[in-house]
């Protein structure tokens, strides 16, 4: 039950859907505080239950979210893709990258690979980010990256949520 | 993107094929319901959406899962069926869950009695377990009609439930319980005498 989603390799990274084998090190990643941002700190039943709903969300959506591995060591150093959760007008582009693997520019390389295999494969060519205004090193990031800042986007139950639109990227690289 | 990977199963009423994108309306309408109280609902939106994500990567992430219940003649989902095992399980559960419309005719019977033949023949599952909420009437009563006892020595999620174990595969070929099971199965569509006020739900 595996291969038909899509894997991708950068220079520094593979990126796959989740599997069982990947639960340890999320798990290690969700019960820090550092992951308050990104649903966390959450029990590992929460977060095997987030990693079915990961490989799901393939399934019901045709894209989804990469778990981020170092092509050196195979350590997780993150995950990145896109979410849509129900109700969610168009997908989301988002990431993290764990803190000790930061300042290395690999959320740069992750979201590049992101938004050229969605463009190519997946029918996603200018997606969206949300961001909060508070996040500066981020906001910096994707504007870098050709994003600029459009109208919130209203999320059900949520509400308005500060939004940036990534260009199509170019595709003449390699996804 | 369905999963050609889950494997379809029919039975004498039943069709249980891997959920799907359209089969979603009905799921999250029973899981938003009080009917859901015993499986962790009412769910919100986001909540219940994600859980039948969940359900759909379970079959990736373990290697079995939740099947869809239909019906073989309309083709409309019913309830879901199969085999669950989140990551604070002790063990691999059985588990079911039928629309409220769709209850009282023994197609939760019909589909988990399925479900189980294939884990043990297919799978080679020595054995299976159900967690119950002692409250939930009905399902405790469905676990007794498939044959499983209470085990108070097992481990249970988080001791507000209770472990039902099911026969093993040996018990259940060397022993009646099959041939019950059928029989009831059968009683639904082609029933011997038909009293009136059924008791059974």
């Amino acid at each position: 039950m595996s291969g038909k989603f899509p894997e991708i390799t950068t220079e520094r990274l593979y990126m796959h859907v989740g599997r069982i084998e990947d639960l340890d090190e999320l798990d290690a990643y969700f019960t820090t505080e550092e992951s308050r941002y990104v649903g966390g700190p959450r029990s590992r039943s929460a977060t095997f239950d987030a990693l079915c709903a990961g490989v799901g969300h393939w399934y019901l959506r045709g894209f989804g979210m990469w778990i981020l591995n170092s092509r050196d060591d195979g350590t997780q150093v993150g995950i990145a893709g896109f979410s849509q959760p129900d109700g969610w007008p168009e997908p989301e582009l988002t990431w993290v990258v764990y803190d000790q693997f930061s300042g290395q520019g690999i959320a740069t390389e992750a979201v590049a690979a992101c938004r050229r295999a969605a463009a190519r494969h997946l029918g996603i060519k200018t997606p969206i980010s949300l961001l909060r205004p508070e996040h500066l090193p981020l906001i910096k990031m994707v504007e870098r990256m050709g994003a600029s800042r459009v109208a919130d986007m209203d999320l059900p139950e949520i509400g308005p949520i500060p939004a940036w639109r990534f260009p199509e990227p170019e595709t003449n690289g390699n996804a | 993107m369905p999963d050609r990977s889950i494997p379809v199963i029919e039975t004498e009423r039943l069709v249980l094929r891997g959920p799907e994108p359209e089969d979603y309306p009905k799921f999250r309408h029973t899981f938003s319901s009080y009917r859901s109280r015993f499986m962790g609902g009412p769910l919100n939106a986001y909540e219940a959406w994600m859980l039948y994500a969940a359900e759909i990567g379970h079959w990736q992430i373990r290697g079995y899962g939740m099947w869809m219940i239909h019906d073989r003649e309309t083709e409309a989902t019913l309830g879901m069926a199969g085999g669950w095992k989140p990551a604070q399980w002790p063990e691999a559960e059985i588990a079911w869950i039928i629309w409220p419309e769709t209850a009282g005719r023994g197609y939760a019977l019909e589909a988990t009695h399925a479900a189980r033949n294939h884990f043990y023949t297919r799978l080679g599952w020595e054995g299976a377990v159900s967690y119950l909420d002692p409250k939930n009437l009905d399902s405790v009563r469905l676990a007794e009609r498939l044959g499983a006892q209470k085990d108070a020595e097992a481990p249970t999620v988080d001791g507000n439930d209770v472990c039902y174990r099911h026969p093993s595969p040996a018990q259940l070929r060397n022993s009646q319980i099959s041939d019950g099971i059928e029989l009831e199965i059968r009683s639904y569509y082609d029933p011997l005498f038909t009293p009136k006020g059924y008791a059974i739900d």
